[in-house]
């Protein structure tokens, strides 16, 4: 009934620390070697098939709730992010359903490209994180890299942002 | 309505949410505030994706403002920042995806709950920062992420989804008032009017790129508030026209109704992956290379040539060893039987002709060929020989010439006396021994040195022969034997006209009647070397023949030469020639000449040189290596023979020189036989060679092979060594006898 709906995201999101033991779970049923690293996130590497380049991946829950983050490196920066790549990365924030696109810093402090795919957590079935709901966002996470690596390379070097929507149309 | 999207709009229904749908899919709102949501479905990538603008409108994607938005997706969980630069609006999403499950009730809760969380709590700051009014650090959070669950959002901006009162918090831009934090004029762009909703249709579809963009745009590009969250009816606008020019290198493309951010499906994605994994090379026409002309002709060509050497392997080595003829010009191009002419022509020539016919070109049949030219033979009968005789000597043809001497000789007439001679007469008028490469005249001669004709003949040929006619002529004359010294005396008659190798001089040397000087003519006028190598045999023979053809070499004024006579003695080396080589050269003023002279003696040991080689010891002022010399010489003469040789002048008869000679020769010997006959010396009449042979026997005496020589004659020796009226001599004898028996006599 209208007008009777209250937003609770934290109620809803579910616990990060049972969720965590859940994704360790289904970690192994992928098969993913994940370790964790000082600031206890997981990391590891993920391909879909031999043919794809496996991506790095970090496994966290942001702000302790229990939405899944997985971020993948899309590709390093050398020096700040160029004018147009700011444009390609918004506009691929806009086109790509189910992923974002940012720069953020790695542990080293050096400065990347992600690209993540957040898993809403389903309380109400189980298991909360289904590997299969997994294998999809991350083998969409392996996509973006494989199509989007290289037209943002050439779009930090200086090509223009148009280059990446070009790439997206041919796509489709 | 599809499955999923039906079970997403009753999920939403059940969170007391209206939902409504459109063309692009649904709008949810709450019903209290008017804000209202796009939710898209779609039902091939089983993702449900929500959508709501945060502010509005937004001119300029700043640096400030990317960063603020980078932040803000970075550390959100589960929504998604954008600039929608048609719709010059910041936008949240947020998605579902599942494969397998339909999304659960808090699943639908978080994706309208994540949106209208961040647009309440980021949307301030995002304005702010949008606006200019502050820096991309607004939209940080002050504390960490937002606290853990079951804590509920507070803070001005979440009261507002509380049941508590809201706080209301005036826009940032009034409506109905332009401002401007740049200072510009901002028009009013928002109609207040509602417009009613387009008509849903049913032409929502489940298509990949999730929706129609049309409704989408209408729904979005119609906010008039600039902040929507605070408005509570957001009249649509229409889109605006006059949309800038996508050609602006720095002004958004228009948004089409055709056109427009779709969602990226997946399906679309793992498309491309394949494409990108396929890799597939360009493609390249080679067909167009392939259809050049210049290459079709050079592989035409290649493929040619393989052909041809294939075919010709096989042919070569497979085909024609079994089937040869058929790869002959005449099995299928026959000749015609050619008939030789010249059958014709000696059918019809005469006997003179048909021997010329045969001898210059002979049938090639041997049996044709007997048959005809016995056919000439034949008839010319007596004139044969002229006939084959001017043939030798006139045809033109050597080989006809060459045909007809060997008919002419076959047929006997070599033998005719003087025939040879008079034939070689013929070609030497008709000038046959100048042609090169003429066969007949050398043939001819041949003939003559092998079989020679009469001496006279020969010598009489020598007026008209010339040139190698005539050296052969000479030659046939230069032997030895019977005849020799009428041959010489017929080359005689051309010494004064010899060669230059003086060709007569030496003939007469070989038939060995040649002038005394001719040995040394010869090594004057061939020279030493020549002597010395190929005329050391005819010298040789010369000397042996006639010692003193080398008298006058002996005396030459030219050393060398004189030293070439005593090697052509000494080659010689008969007794005369012995003698002969014991005179002069032993007395040679040149020393090297008396020494090869001593040697020469030594070598040849000839007795009959004992009493030159004597006198030459006894010669005083000797030298003392020929004295040496002279004695080996000497003593390889048999002592026999020498003895023989010296005996005989110890003859009271004898001069004294002579005597002494001999007495000092016999005892130069040395030999037992020389010492016994040295006895007989002692019946010198001359007491100085009376005393000179007692004191030779002296020293003959103490030499034991002479002791056996004297022992015979010890009574003699006794009866002088008392005797003998010289004092020396019985002493010297005494000695002797002493020596022998040991006592005195």
């Amino acid at each position: 009934m209208a007008g009777r709906f209250v937003p609770d995201v934290a109620r809803h999101a579910g616990d990060a620390a049972k969720l965590a033991g859940e994704l360790r779970q289904v970690l192994r049923e992928l098969k993913l070697d994940a370790r964790e690293d000082p600031r206890k996130d997981l990391r590891g590497e993920f391909t879909p098939s031999a043919s794809y380049e496996p991506i790095p991946l970090r496994f966290f829950f942001p702000g302790a709730q229990g939405i899944l983050a997985l971020e993948g490196k899309l590709l390093p920066l050398d020096g700040p992010p160029h004018e147009e790549l700011r444009h390609a990365l918004n506009f691929l924030c806009q086109e790509v359903s189910g992923c974002r696109f940012y720069v953020g810093e790695e542990p080293d402090g050096r400065r990347a490209v992600f690209v993540r795919a957040d898993v809403l957590p389903n309380l109400d079935a189980s298991p909360a994180l289904h590997a299969r709901d997994l294998r999809q966002a991350l083998t969409s996470l392996c996509a973006q890299r494989a199509i989007f690596a290289d037209p943002l390379q050439r779009v930090q070097a200086g090509q223009s942002w148009r280059f990446v929507r070009d790439t997206l149309k041919a796509l489709k | 309505m599809s499955s999923l999207k039906a079970t997403v709009a009753r999920g939403l229904e059940a969170l007391g949410l209206h939902v409504e749908q459109d063309r692009g899919g649904l709008t949810v709102d709450d019903g209290l505030d008017g804000q209202r949501l796009s939710v898209r479905v779609d039902e091939t990538e089983r993702m449900v994706r929500v959508e709501g603008l945060i502010c509005y409108p937004v001119d300029d994607f700043s640096p400030e403002l990317s960063l603020a938005m980078d932040h803000l997706n970075r550390v959100r969980a589960g929504v998604c920042f954008a600039y929608l630069e048609a719709q010059r609006a910041l936008a949240v999403f947020t998605s579902w995806s599942s494969p397998v499950r339909d999304p659960s009730p808090n699943q639908l809760h978080l994706l309208i709950g994540l949106v209208q969380e961040a647009r309440g709590r980021d949307g301030p700051a995002l304005e702010r920062v949008a606006e200019g009014d502050g820096s991309w650090e607004e939209v940080k959070d002050p504390e960490p992420e937002p606290p853990g669950p079951g804590a509920r959002t507070t803070g001005r901006r979440g009261a507002r989804f509380t049941d508590e009162a809201p706080e209301f918090e005036a826009p940032t831009r009034q409506l109905g008032r332009a401002t401007d934090v740049r200072g510009a004029v901002e028009p009013v762009t928002r109609r207040l009017e509602p417009e009613p909703l387009r008509t849903t249709t049913t032409r929502f579809s489940s298509t990949a790129d999730g929706g129609d963009d049309d409704a989408w745009d209408q729904v979005f590009s119609g906010a008039g508030a600039r902040d929507l969250a605070t408005q509570r009816q957001d009249p649509p606008v229409t889109p605006r026209g006059g949309q800038d020019d996508e050609a602006t290198v720095d002004e958004p493309p228009p948004s089409a109704p055709d056109e427009g951010f779709k969602p990226t499906s997946r399906t679309a994605l793992q498309m491309a992956i394949q494409n990108v994994e396929r890799r597939e090379p360009e493609r390249v026409d080679l067909s167009a290379a392939r259809q050049r002309p210049a290459r079709r002709f050079l592989v035409g060509l290649l493929k040619l040539a393989a052909f041809v050497g294939v075919a010709y392997v096989v042919i070569e080595f497979f085909v024609r060893p079994f089937v040869p003829h058929y790869f002959e010009w005449e099995t299928w191009f026959p000749k015609e039987a050619e008939v030789d002419h010249r059958l014709v022509l000696r059918e019809q020539a005469s006997p003179k002709e048909l021997l010329r016919l045969e001898l210059e070109d002979p049938l090639d049949a041997e049996g044709l060929h007997e048959q005809y030219l016995t056919r000439a033979l034949d008839g010319l009968g007596e004139e044969l020989r002229g006939e084959l005789e001017l043939l030798v000597v006139g045809s033109p043809s050597g080989g006809t010439r060459a045909a007809a001497l060997e008919l002419w000789s076959r047929r006997g007439f070599a033998e005719a006396p003087g025939a040879r001679l008079e034939l070689l007469r013929r070609l030497v008028e008709a000038k046959r021994h100048e042609e090169p490469a003429e066969p007949v005249v050398p043939a001819l001669l041949a003939a003559v040195r092998s079989n020679p004709p009469p001496d006279q003949q020969v010598a009489a040929a020598l007026d008209w022969a010339k040139g190698d006619v005539w050296r052969t002529l000479v030659e046939v004359l230069a032997r030895p034997g019977d005849g020799a010294e009428g041959r010489s005396a017929a080359l005689a008659r051309w010494l004064d006209r010899d060669t230059p190798d003086l060709l007569v001089l030496r003939s007469m040397v070989k038939t060995g009647f040649a002038p005394p000087d001719a040995a040394t003519r010869l090594v004057v006028g061939n020279g030493v070397e020549w002597a010395r190598g190929e005329g050391q045999a005819l010298l040789v023979g010369f000397v042996t023949e006639s010692p003193d053809g080398v008298a006058a070499l002996s005396r030459h004024e030219d050393e060398a030469y004189r030293v070439l006579a005593v090697e052509l003695l000494a080659a010689a080396g008969t007794p005369p020639a012995a003698e002969r080589l014991a005179r002069q050269p032993l007395r040679d003023a040149s020393g090297a000449v008396r020494i090869k002279a001593a040697i020469a003696l030594t070598k040849l040991a000839e007795p009959a040189t004992t009493w030159p080689i004597a006198v030459e010891l006894c010669r005083r002022g000797i030298d003392p290596a020929l004295a040496t010399e002279l004695r080996s010489a000497l003593q390889r003469i048999p002592p026999t023979e020498s003895i023989q040789q010296l005996q005989p002048r110890l003859a009271h008869t004898r001069s004294p020189s002579e005597r002494f000679v001999a007495i000092q020769a016999l005892a130069a010997l040395g030999t037992s036989g020389a010492a016994s006959a040295l006895v007989e010396a002692l019946a010198e009449p001359d007491v100085n060679l009376r005393r000179t042979a007692a004191e030779k026997l002296d020293e003959l005496g103490r030499s034991e092979v002479a002791k056996p020589g004297l022992n015979a004659h010890l009574p003699r020796l006794r009866e002088v060594a008392r005797t003998d009226p010289t004092p020396a001599v019985r002493q010297a004898i005494a000695r002797v006898y002493r020596g022998m028996t040991g006592h005195d006599p």
